[in-house]
Formats: C-alpha cells, structure tokens, sequence
C-alpha cells in the first residue's frame, strides 16, 4: 500500500501551529513514517504538487494568496484548516476595523506603496475546508489525533462542546467570579481549558462551538456587570471575522 | 561561473519567508538581493483601541519562535519602559 502525501502550507501568520508540529520530536518520527510528506517549506527542503492532504496554516491577506489557495485546494483530496488563523482568521482579522488605506499608511507611511493587503479571512471564505485544527497555537496532541482519525478514514474527534466543561472539571474558580470576561461559556473545547486554568480568561482562538448560546452567554455577562461591548472586544481579538464580533 | 543567475525561490526549514536572488557578470556580483515576500500582518493596528492589558496577547503572535520577546516587549512598552534591554 503506498503511504499517503502530506503537504503542509503556510499563508499570512507565525508559523507557532508547524512549530507545534516540529515539537512533536518522538512522536513526529512515527508520524512521518506513516506518510509521506512531500512539502513542508518550514521544515524540509523539495516541494511536489502530488498529494492526498494538505494542512494549510495562516489567514489570507493578499489578493494573489487566493489563486494559490485555489491550486492547493485543487491539488488536495483533503484540506485541513491548521490553527485559528486558517481555521477562523485569528487576530489578523483585527485590522479588518479599519480601512485597508489606513492600515498601510498608518505602519509604512510614504511607502505603503510597496505592500498590499485586503481584510483577513479564513480559508474557509476562499475555498471550501474539509477539517480543522483549532486553537492559536494548535494543540500537538490533537494534531496527532486528527491526522490518525484522516489516515484511517475516520472523522477527526474535534469536540463540540464549550471550554466551560473543561474547566469545570478541572475544579477551576470561574472566571466570571474573578470579575474577567471570558468566552468560554460559547468556545469550542479541546485545548483543556488552559488559559483559565494559568490565571487568563478564554479568549476564543478556538472559535465557537456549533450553536453557541449566545443569549445565555449575555445574561451571564449582564449578571456580573460586564457589558456587550467588553464582549465584543473579546471576541475580536480571535473571531472578528465572525458576524458575532461585528 | 562567469555569469549566470542564480534564485532561491524561497529558503526552506526557517521561520518566515526570504528569497535570495544573484546575478553574476564577468565573474562579479553585479546585483545580490534579499527578499521578503512575507504577507504584512499589521500588528501596530491591531493593537490600536484596546486595553493595554489585551497587547502582550496579541503581539504574542508575532512569531511563533519568539512569542515570548515579543511578549515581554510589549509589557514593557505598556509599564513605560522604553529602555531596549528585555524586562528580565
């Protein structure tokens, strides 16, 4: 049986989600013996067009991004969204509040010329996205998951419940408690919890559970004091492209 | 080679993105250049209009390497230390 090609791409972002992958060190031997993986920019040198699934990290911000995205999409039988940025635009949405002229003139002054850009969007607004892998960074462990669950034809275990389950069951004091807003309430889980569970309140980079109760998540809000535009706030620092945060 | 080209279409196994473009004349560099075809992200907006406290967080994601730099210069920027060593 011959193995199957894996590409790995990266469009407008760090990099933080293949870093994750590197990091893997033991576990990516055994990995990279299951597949064949024929681009990797960050990580290998040699590049092929041939391959089955395509894992694509970062946001597109550039008019000629959407044409190679389109080649990848074309080339891959699988298209995994990797990380917030991908998955569902991350913070490079956050300039999408301004205007693109004021954006370029405001960082590069006179030579703004030079650069182009257009608002930030996820993948999924240029090509259809088969997967995620949630979360800014990603999680290494559930990278693994997701790529076992794809190799044996299964669908990926992505959770579709919010981190308030997992910090609850963590024993945490909640966030709202401590007078912070947090998103996790309406937040996909899979990460553990662990922005509150270090002191932080979910700030959404996983992006929202399918169906969020988003009235729930006001009355929760207004109870404590908290107004809707400290949660919108929140909501863009990882989800500005989503009608919630607009 | 006395002359010829020579262009790296991008440099692989690094963070971020660089070409290296060479040109060579009568066995002399005539042109080498470095270049950056990195998607600007715009981090000096992202930031403007939000509490400082929301800053560290989001420049951050900079870069994935050196998330933490980036981190630490930011809450530095935001206690009004301009000075350019790291708060450590």
């Amino acid at each position: 049986m011959t193995k199957p090609r894996i590409a790995i791409f990266d469009f407008g972002c760090c990099e933080g989600c293949q870093l994750q992958i590197v990091n893997l060190e033991e576990e990516l031997l055994d990995l990279v013996g299951l597949v064949d993986v024929v681009s990797w920019r960050e990580a290998m040198t040699g590049h092929s067009d041939q391959y089955d699934i395509a894992f694509v990290e970062g946001s597109i911000t550039r008019e000629a991004e959407m044409e190679r995205l389109k080649g990848i999409r074309q080339n891959a039988k699988v298209l995994v969204a990797l990380g917030a940025c991908a998955h569902i635009g991350g913070v490079n949405c956050l300039k999408n509040f301004f205007e693109m002229d004021e954006v370029l003139e405001y960082v590069y002054g006179k030579d703004a010329k030079h650069f182009d850009t257009i608002p930030a969007r996820p993948l999924s607004a240029v090509v259809p996205v088969d997967y995620a892998v949630p979360g800014c960074p990603i999680d290494r462990k559930e990278f693994v998951e997701v790529t076992k669950a794809l190799l044996l034809g299964k669908k990926p275990p992505i959770p579709n419940y919010p981190v308030c389950v997992e910090c609850r069951s963590k024993g945490n004091v909640c966030v709202f408690d401590k007078g912070m807003t947090c998103l996790g309430p309406v937040t996909r889980a899979g990460c553990g919890a662990i922005c509150p569970t270090y002191g932080n309140s979910c700030e959404g980079c996983r992006g929202l559970v399918d169906d969020p109760n988003l009235d729930s998540h006001k009355e929760v809000l207004q109870e404590h004091g908290l107004t809707v535009e400290q949660m919108l706030n929140s909501f863009r620092m990882f989800d500005g492209y989503m009608e919630v945060a607009k | 080679m006395k002359d010829g080209k020579i262009n790296v279409h991008y440099v692989t196994r690094v963070e971020g993105h660089g070409n290296i473009v060479v040109d060579l004349k009568d066995s002399a560099i005539k042109e080498l250049r470095w270049e950056i075809p990195e998607a600007p992200r715009f981090f000096e907006v992202m930031v403007r209009g939000r509490s400082y406290a929301d800053a560290p967080h989001i420049t951050s994601r900079i870069c994935g390497i050196c998330s933490i730099g980036h981190t630490i210069a930011s809450q530095g920027a935001a206690l009004g230390d301009t000075r350019s060593t790291p708060l450590l």
